[in-house]
């Protein structure tokens, strides 16, 4: 008999014919009767004191309902939440609407609600904010220096932390042993996410039943939900979150946010519906953006390349407050400094700092490709000052596969692994030796070349409890129907990566049921059991096993009433596609559609079973997962214009037994465009009154088809040990194996002309005056 | 963001002085001034309306001359918002005799805050040497015209502005520098 198969199939995803039809539902897509329409307004002052908000005018407009300043809801809804948790950490007062003071552009200063949006807007310009600029300080290195204006005054300074890993008598040794030291800076820029669709609230209260409901484009609905109900003061279980079509996140919507709470609160006080709905300038403004780290890295390497020790100093810009993860991203740096090496020492101290600008936060890497690029820019410094090949390198550092579970230097134990096969597989796609011969004759010929490799590690799965401030587990219901169908509630909350298509995948096979039997519900805290959400490439590796593990659960059942159908032991059901057999007489056969039947009619019940067919398991991990690959790319640069064009893009990636490899396709080339990005041409950019220069898409570039080459995909494949699937995770890998692949490309390609580091974004303008500048040298 | 410019009116540089602190010459000659009034003190309250690059808007603001050596050196405090942002700036009009006229300096320090600034900042110095470009070209046709009415001994006509009079103004005194007339 053949078995039905769909894990391991590129099944095209079943979210798409939606998704490109545009018959999803987004948050602005709800529309209710009555619902009001809430504008904010915002500071235009980087650092200033409010004097006085002159409200009269806008209240008296016509369709205006409400206008509500900071003193006006003064501990009425709490201050905005921070789950870092860390010895010494200074956590300041983030209220909902600024008090007194605001501190970045972009800060919310004032509610108006208004029967529509077009109103809401009209009044909000009516309103005077009488501000009183302070100095401000964007700079970090100038936020720490003394005499820098303190944002926080209560704080005493603008260091929000200081996390020092000590490499202690082993690091010492490690520079006094080595033969070579590198020392260098590099600087990881503040981005945007941009998530295609940007944040968007509505919330209904229903006086008489004390239900308040919250649509919301987050990743973390029940963590929001819980969070919510403090804010605004109501009883958990009195509240639902729902997170409908999400387009995108990225992180910035792993967050809880002050529209979040201010919508929920309005729509009580008032109670009426309440919508927000963010401009892309608002997006750009008070949505949290991502990286902001400047590294100082010293590193101790032996004659022949061997690493030693590695000490980094770390300066985060944390922006000027704390959102939900904002103090432990930069950790996330420090505990990956290690990368896909054997490093016998590391120390590092990470500094947090507040400055006045919004926000840093968790966005795809979160920290770890901060990490390797550190990792990965060492190595090539590495191979150029001791004229060694950038393979030669890495490969004399890597642990060997039997070396694993491997314990590194930071404290991780990492799961399994092969480096140097994926690294080999990359080269043998690219067919690296004939590039570096190509290279070298069009050296001399002047032009201008590079090859760029970068092998990472990152950590995924996140994670054990232990390890998160608010739950690593996740949840997972398999519930088959009366009818025979299927439906799965995951605690995970997909928004694009395609778990719609890849747990219907595995639960498919596993009770022998066609795909589209099988329904994917997430993202509704009235219908899934608490979850924890979807980030840190956790969904499949944490939700997915949750899934298997519920589904393990209810086929047992499912054994048992097919027993009982046919009247034999269990042992004696042979299971087939969708059917269930006697062993000792074949002709006796009963469909799964009369198993799910019988389970719930429950006219006569197996002994000691109970009716219905439907299991719920929360997966604890026991680890994270460790994924890894080289990624590398070929650039010509034109001389003329200093433009970069990306000739070849290889990425070898192992994450671990794959369910559905279009969607890991899909993951890594979306994470390959974002670190494009990074490496390219994004940059959050402040002038020195804190203003955001970079507050749209026609002054921040985020690349565009045109700017994306063909992107050539391998895969090595070694399972983890952490779930009983093998599944690692791949969400962020993509970000993180890519921008220093990228930027270690165009260093090479520079390199005859003397350059050896640029921090990026490496526009045209950066590189072509670098050239300029040589020629004039 | 320091921007900085001359300019040349032909007149005495007394009789630019006094232009410039006619109020109902500044109204009519600042591009996009919908209202201007004297609050006292070399105060004034104005209303504009600018754009920049994609961003246009109404702009309430108080603007703040003080006559630092009369007849030569200005000062200049601007402030406004719409909504679109704040503009803030502060800087001086230098006016030095000139073989034909009168020669007007000016440098100053310009700020802009809120959503204006992403879009307008990269356009702030073209932007700003184009609307002074549009103004010393008015104040120069107010000029003339006042020469005119002296010469002729009949009555003030005040010339017409609006921006793009002004525009056209302006670029044709460019062609003219240009081309050498």
């Amino acid at each position: 008999m053949d078995k039905r198969k769909y894990v391991g199939e590129a099944i095209p995803r079943v979210e798409d014919r939606r998704l490109v039809t545009g018959t999803s539902h987004y948050v602005d897509d709800i529309r209710l009767p009555e619902m009001l329409h809430m504008v904010l307004v915002r500071s235009p002052y980087g650092h200033a004191r409010i004097n006085r908000i002159e409200t009269a005018a806008a209240e008296a407009m016509p369709g205006v309902v409400a206008v509500l300043t900071g003193e006006a809801i003064r501990g009425r809804i709490k201050s905005i939440p921070c789950a870092s948790e860390m010895e010494g950490l200074k956590v300041p007062e983030h209220p909902v609407l600024a008090v007194e003071r605001v501190r970045y552009v972009g800060e919310p200063v004032a509610a108006v609600v208004a029967k529509d949006r077009y109103t809401a807007q009209d009044a909000a310009d009516r309103l005077e904010v009488e501000y009183e600029p302070l100095e401000v300080v964007v700079d970090v290195e100038r936020a720490v220096a003394p005499g820098a204006p303190v944002i926080h005054e209560e704080l005493g300074d603008n260091v929000a932390f200081v996390l020092r890993f000590e490499g202690g008598e082993a690091l010492k040794a490690a520079f006094e042993r080595a033969d070579v030291v590198i020392e260098q800076r590099l600087v990881n820029q503040r981005l945007h996410p941009v998530a295609m669709e940007p944040r968007g609230v509505v919330a209904e209260y229903w006086p008489g039943e004390d239900r308040l409901t919250v649509w919301s484009s987050t990743q973390i609905p029940h963590l929001l939900r819980t969070q919510l109900a403090m804010m605004v003061g109501m009883a958990e279980h009195r509240v639902r979150v729902i997170a409908p079509e999400v387009g995108g996140g990225f992180g910035s919507k792993l967050n809880v946010y002050g529209e979040e709470a201010l919508v929920a609160y309005l729509a009580r006080e008032l109670k009426k519906p309440v919508k927000w709905v963010e401009t892309r300038r608002e997006n750009m403004m008070s949505t949290i953006h991502g990286r902001g780290q400047i590294n100082d890295v010293r590193v101790a390497v032996t004659r022949d390349g061997r690493v030693l020790g590695l000490e980094v100093r770390i300066l985060s810009d944390l922006g000027a407050y704390h959102q939900l993860l904002t103090p432990g991203i930069p950790p996330l740096t420090g505990l990956m400094l290690s990368g896909p090496y054997k490093i016998p020492a590391i120390g590092y101290e990470i500094v947090g700092v507040f400055t006045n600008a919004m926000s840093t936060d968790a966005y795809r890497g979160a920290g770890r490709p901060e990490a390797t690029y550190v990792l990965e820019r060492v190595m090539d410094l590495i191979a150029r000052q001791l004229e060694m090949d950038p393979v030669e390198v890495r490969v004399k550092n890597f642990p060997q596969p039997e070396e694993f579970p491997y314990e590194t230097a930071t404290g991780l134990a990492y799961d399994s692994g092969d480096y140097e096969a994926a690294l080999r597989k990359a080269l043998e796609v690219v067919e690296y030796e004939k590039l570096r011969q190509e290279q070298a004759e069009r050296r001399q010929r002047g032009e201008l070349m590079g090859i760029g490799i970068s092998s990472y590690v990152e950590i995924c799965a996140l994670g054990p409890s232990a390890a998160l401030p608010a739950g690593g587990w996740e949840s997972a219901t398999v519930r088959v129907e009366p009818t025979g169908k299927v439906t799965v509630l995951t605690g995970a909350s997909p928004h694009g990566q395609g778990q719609e298509t890849s747990f219907a995948q595995l639960v498919a096979d596993e009770l022998g049921v066609p795909l589209e039997d099988v329904y994917v519900v997430h993202g509704d805290t009235a219908v899934v059991p608490y979850g924890i959400g979807t980030f840190g490439s956790r969904a499949t590796a944490v939700g997915g096993t949750a899934v298997y593990e519920a589904v393990q659960m209810v086929k047992e059942k499912v054994r048992s009433f097919a027993a009982h159908l046919l009247g034999v032991d269990w042992e004696e059901v042979e299971e087939g596609v969708g059917e269930y057999r006697s062993r000792r007489d074949p002709e006796r056969v009963v469909s799964f559609q009369e198993v799910a039947q019988a389970a719930y009619l429950a006219k006569s019940l197996p002994p000691g079973v109970t009716p219905g067919l439907e299991a719920t398991y929360f997966f604890e991990p026991s680890n994270f997962t460790f994924p890894f690959g080289t990624h590398v790319a070929v650039v010509d640069i034109d001389p003329e214009t200093g433009e970069v064009k990306i000739r070849r893009y290889v990425a070898v990636d192992d994450c671990g037994r794959v369910i559905n490899p279009l969607l890991v396709e899909g993951q890594i080339h979306g994470g390959i465009v974002q670190a494009l990005g990074q490496a390219l041409m994004e940059e959050v950019v402040y002038d020195e009154w804190g203003q955001l220069l970079s507050g749209d898409l026609s002054s921040y570039a985020v690349p565009r088809a045109g700017d994306v080459p063909w992107m050539e995909t391998a895969r090595t494949e070694t399972p983890t040990t952490v779930n009983p699937m093998g599944i690692k995770g791949v969400g962020e890998a993509g970000t993180i194996g890519a921008t220093p692949a990228i930027v270690n490309a165009v260093v090479d390609a520079l390199a005859p002309r003397g350059v050896r580091h640029v921090d990026m974004p490496l526009t045209p303008e950066k590189i072509w005056r670098l050239l300029q500048g040589d020629a004039k040298a | 963001m320091k921007i900085a410019g001359k300019h040349t009116v032909i007149a005495e540089r007394r009789e630019v002085w006094q232009l410039l602190v006619d109020p109902e010459v500044l109204r009519r000659c600042t591009p996009g001034v919908e209202e201007l009034r004297a609050a006292g003190d070399g105060r004034y309250e104005v209303v504009m309306r600018l754009g920049v690059g994609a961003v246009q808007g109404r702009y309430e603001g108080r603007i703040r001359v003080e006559p630092e050596v009369p007849e030569v050196v200005m000062k200049l405090e601007v402030e406004g918002r719409g909504p679109q942002g704040i503009v803030r700036g502060k800087g001086a009009l230098r006016l030095e005799e000139e073989n034909e006229g009168t020669e007007i300096t000016y440098e100053g320090e310009v700020q802009l805050g809120g959503p204006i600034a992403s879009v307008g900042q990269r356009m702030l110095q073209s932007t700003a040497r184009m609307l002074a470009g549009q103004f010393f070209t008015a104040l120069a046709a107010e000029a003339a015209a006042r020469q005119r009415a002296q010469a002729t001994g009949q009555p003030l006509q005040p010339p017409k502005h609006g921006i793009f009079r002004n525009l056209v103004r302006f670029l044709w005194s460019l062609l003219k520098r240009w081309f050498g007339r």
